[in-house]
């Protein structure tokens, strides 16, 4: 993911539209991706622009103790979280992850599979059926720079809670391919 | 560990495995498993293809929205400049402080006692009025709670609306606005914010509340309906 030199970061601070401009360019892709698969294509729009709008509200603040793709992705986590808290008490209890993850199925030909479009298709299905934990920790995982640590902190839980929430996910994801 | 003994290892290791999460040495010892245990690659192989898979789908790309920049752009710039001048009020305010305090010491000093004085309260530059609440039928579409409220901005500087939140004895509804909201230096603007509610709801009893986060800051606005 690209990262802003120092001097844009800067400008960025004291609200230089052009910076921020560039801030929300190298940003947007991922940004959108993760609200888009933490709320769904309907409010991706929308929860995308709050995210941004929080962004550039705390970008200020940044203090550089992480890199600027880490925390831009970890407000918009944040922002998805909050999202997802108030649908919750509008709508009914979200679906809890199955007992039965203990053993993970395996795919019969992954690497022939990968390279097949519905196979993406079909696992960006498989996503959206996840628990709001899961999918929140397999997509920011998906962004390679990502460690559990840095998942942790966006998702303000522990390391293991990472670590599990990423095996689960990961075997679901293998069942619900294999249901398919 | 290897095969010969039939000791595999967790499928939750190598889901840490895969993502470089383990102490070296544990994961040395994982890669020379592989190599004589098909059971483990396999597994591995797996989750491979899901990471794999996961990351290709982040990299695709997102709709291009230029509007959508262009309004972004000029909402966190406007909230910069709005920081940067609260900064600076606090900054002249703290020293203002300092000197009346000083300057009420120096009277008290002099005079014995500080008489009350009164103070002039302005109308705020900008205003957020609920005029009414009220639920609205339509032929077609579902009833809505609707908010008739009026804005007036009367600063020297654009006032940006950006989200809008209502609160009622029915819930509470936040919402970003999806289109620009605007009002003008010195614009005084009629508009109607609405949230869909059940077929037979009705007027409830109680306080309704609507608070629009601008790039000035918040305005809130209350209505009790009895």
């Amino acid at each position: 993911m690209i990262e802003l030199d120092a001097d844009t970061l800067r400008r960025c601070r004291r609200g230089d539209p052009a910076a921020l401009g560039a801030l929300y360019d190298a940003y947007r892709r991922p940004v959108y991706y993760l609200v888009r698969r933490m709320v769904g294509a309907a409010e991706a729009e929308d929860i995308c622009q709050e995210a941004f709008i929080a962004v550039f509200r705390a970008v200020a603040k940044f203090e550089g103790k992480s890199k600027l793709s880490t925390w831009v992705l970890a407000v918009a986590t944040r922002v998805c979280l909050m999202h997802l808290r108030k649908r919750r008490r509008l709508e009914t209890p979200p679906e809890t992850a199955d007992a039965d993850e203990a053993e993970p199925m395996t795919l019969r030909s992954p690497s022939r599979e990968l390279l097949d479009k519905e196979f993406l298709e079909r696992l960006a299905d498989a996503m959206d059926r996840l628990p709001e934990s899961q999918r929140t920790a397999v997509t920011l995982r998906s962004f390679e720079e990502m460690s559990y640590e840095e998942i942790a902190r966006a998702m303000n839980c522990r390391l293991d809670q990472v670590r599990a929430a990423l095996f689960r996910a990961r075997c679901r994801l293998l069942k619900l391919l294999e249901d398919h | 560990m290897s095969t010969q003994d039939s000791v595999h290892y967790a499928p939750q290791e190598w889901s840490a495995y895969l993502d470089g999460e383990l102490p070296a040495a544990r994961r040395d010892a994982m890669r020379g498993h592989l190599d004589g245990c098909p059971s483990c690659a396999a597994v591995l192989r797996s989750f491979e293809a899901v990471q794999r898979g996961a990351e290709r789908l982040a990299e695709q790309p997102a709709p291009a929205r230029p509007q959508l920049r262009t309004r972004l752009v000029a909402v966190g710039a406007a909230m910069a400049a709005r920081n940067r001048t609260r900064r600076r009020w606090l900054l002249w305010l703290g020293a203002m402080a300092g000197i009346a305090v000083l300057a009420g010491m120096a009277v008290t000093t002099w005079r014995g006692v500080a008489q009350p004085q009164a103070t002039a309260v302005s109308a705020p530059a900008v205003r957020l009025t609920l005029d009414r609440v009220l639920i609205t039928r339509y032929f077609v579409e579902p009833p809505s709670l609707e908010y008739d409220v009026t804005i007036h901005n009367g600063e020297s500087r654009p006032l940006e609306i950006f989200r809008v939140i209502v609160s009622d004895p029915m819930g509470e509804k936040e919402r970003p606005v999806a289109s620009a909201l605007r009002v003008e230096p010195g614009q005084t603007l009629q508009r109607i914010f609405a949230r869909p509610v059940a077929e037979n709801a009705s007027l409830r009893p109680g306080r309704y509340r609507i608070l629009l986060e601008t790039t000035d800051g918040r305005l809130v606005a209350e209505k009790v309906v009895p």
